[in-house]
């Protein structure tokens, strides 16, 4: 515990720490037989940093082992992904222009309500959220008999919901226009008959938790195939 | 190139393709080629557990995973091992769902499967996740991008003394978060 070691023996421990002073220097030598305490605690930090330069060790040789596997499984399907396809680089423009028409009217739909709601009782506060930073679908993920019923596990801020997105996997996750789209604070949601029929048989899935506000909190996107 | 100067210009490259950028876009994913040869390195090391079509999946997952947080990368450390964590997990929980083992590899591969096998760093990233951002950035510089104490106080801006003083401060956390880890799964 911190309150057991003198501020020699923190002072010490730092050192070693950050290489300032070598384990087997006298002084360290000398206070780990005395101090048992110093002992565990110089033995438990030296475990930490070597457990950390086995993890980026770990992480440095994959990245270089990553350099030679030119076209790796995906690589080619990088740009469909996020939607960066030459079709959107030429489709660009046009769709600027439609998107700043509609982000005008919108902005001034939202400048009429924002009027008349002046007036109205003080805006309550927006609470923080402090829970779990984790939403997971559980149901469907890689391939699978049917993809209903969706199913997810997460956490809810509250006044939040959770919002499933189905997008065609031929196009991208990130799809601004989803096949379908449902909103609810359940953690499963089973869409009509038709609606499922209506899908293709790979699709992108995302379950994202959305705050009060509207806030984007965290998010699963997955491939599923039935 | 200093690391200083190359994890600024990959900050630069993330800006200006959240800015919208077509040609900057296409710059960054050309970048992100690492996503899916990192999970294709790793998963090999791993005794190929997932197959080429899982790993097709994987990656695109991956890849949209690190597109739509891109705007949290703050350029402490190079791309490459910002996006590496996100291969990692996603990599790493595909399997655990999966509940698969290594298959059965060439004799000269065995022994590094063994040892790959062995030992999940996960909980490593995520003790890391729960330190402050600052001790987080200094333990991370240290350790993942292998920087002297004088080097991390240039890029942070801070002196080498209070570099030092991050890093004890973050391992000594860290210690702390492995050490109730511990006890929770030895009762």
């Amino acid at each position: 515990m911190n309150e057991e070691l003198s501020s020699k023996a923190r002072a010490l421990l730092e050192a070693v720490a950050v290489g300032d002073c070598r384990q087997d220097e006298a002084a360290v030598v000398e206070l780990a037989r005395r101090d048992e305490s110093f002992r565990t605690r110089l033995v438990e930090l030296d475990s930490v940093r070597r457990l950390l330069d086995e993890t980026s060790e770990e992480a440095r040789r994959t990245q270089k082992d990553a350099r030679s596997w030119i076209g790796a499984p995906g690589e080619g399907r990088l740009r469909r992904s996020v939607g960066l396809t030459w079709q959107r680089r030429f489709l660009g423009a046009r769709n600027q222009r439609i998107a700043l028409f509609g982000g005008l009217l919108a902005a001034g739909l939202m400048f009429l309500v924002y009027l008349d709601s002046q007036g109205g009782d003080a805006e309550e506060l927006q609470p923080v959220w402090m829970g779990g930073e984790q939403v997971e679908l559980v149901h469907p993920r890689g391939t699978v008999e049917a993809f209903e019923p969706f199913l997810w596990t997460g956490d809810l801020p509250e006044g939040g919901e959770y919002r499933i997105k189905i997008s065609d996997a031929a196009e991208s996750a990130l799809a601004y226009a989803p096949l379908l789209e449902h909103r609810t604070t359940e953690q499963q949601w089973t869409p009509s008959t038709n609606e499922i029929q209506l899908l293709p048989d790979r699709v992108w899935v995302e379950v994202c938790v959305i705050a009060r506000d509207g806030r984007e909190l965290v998010s699963d996107v997955v491939l599923a195939s039935r | 190139m200093g690391a200083e100067n190359s994890f600024r210009a990959d900050m630069e490259l993330v800006e200006k393709s959240l800015g919208g950028g077509w040609w900057s876009q296409n710059e960054l994913l050309e970048r992100l080629r690492c996503v899916p040869r990192m999970l294709a390195a790793k998963n090999a090391r791993l005794g190929r557990v997932l197959d080429d079509v899982e790993l097709e999946d994987l990656a695109q997952e991956t890849l949209v995973s690190v597109w739509r947080k891109r705007h949290q990368y703050a350029g402490r450390s190079s791309l490459e091992t910002w996006v590496y964590t996100f291969c990692y997990h996603h990599l790493m929980n595909r399997v655990r769902r999966a509940g698969r083992r290594p298959r059965t590899v060439a004799l000269e591969e065995a022994e590094e499967v063994r040892a790959e096998e062995a030992t999940d760093y996960g909980f490593v990233y995520r003790a890391l996740d729960e330190l402050s951002p600052s001790d987080q950035d200094v333990v991370r510089l240290k350790h993942f991008e292998q920087m002297t104490f004088n080097q991390i106080g240039e890029l942070l801006e801070i002196s080498p003394n209070t570099a030092k003083s991050r890093y004890y401060h973050g391992i000594e956390h860290l210690r702390t978060i492995l050490m109730t880890r511990k006890e929770e799964l030895e009762p």
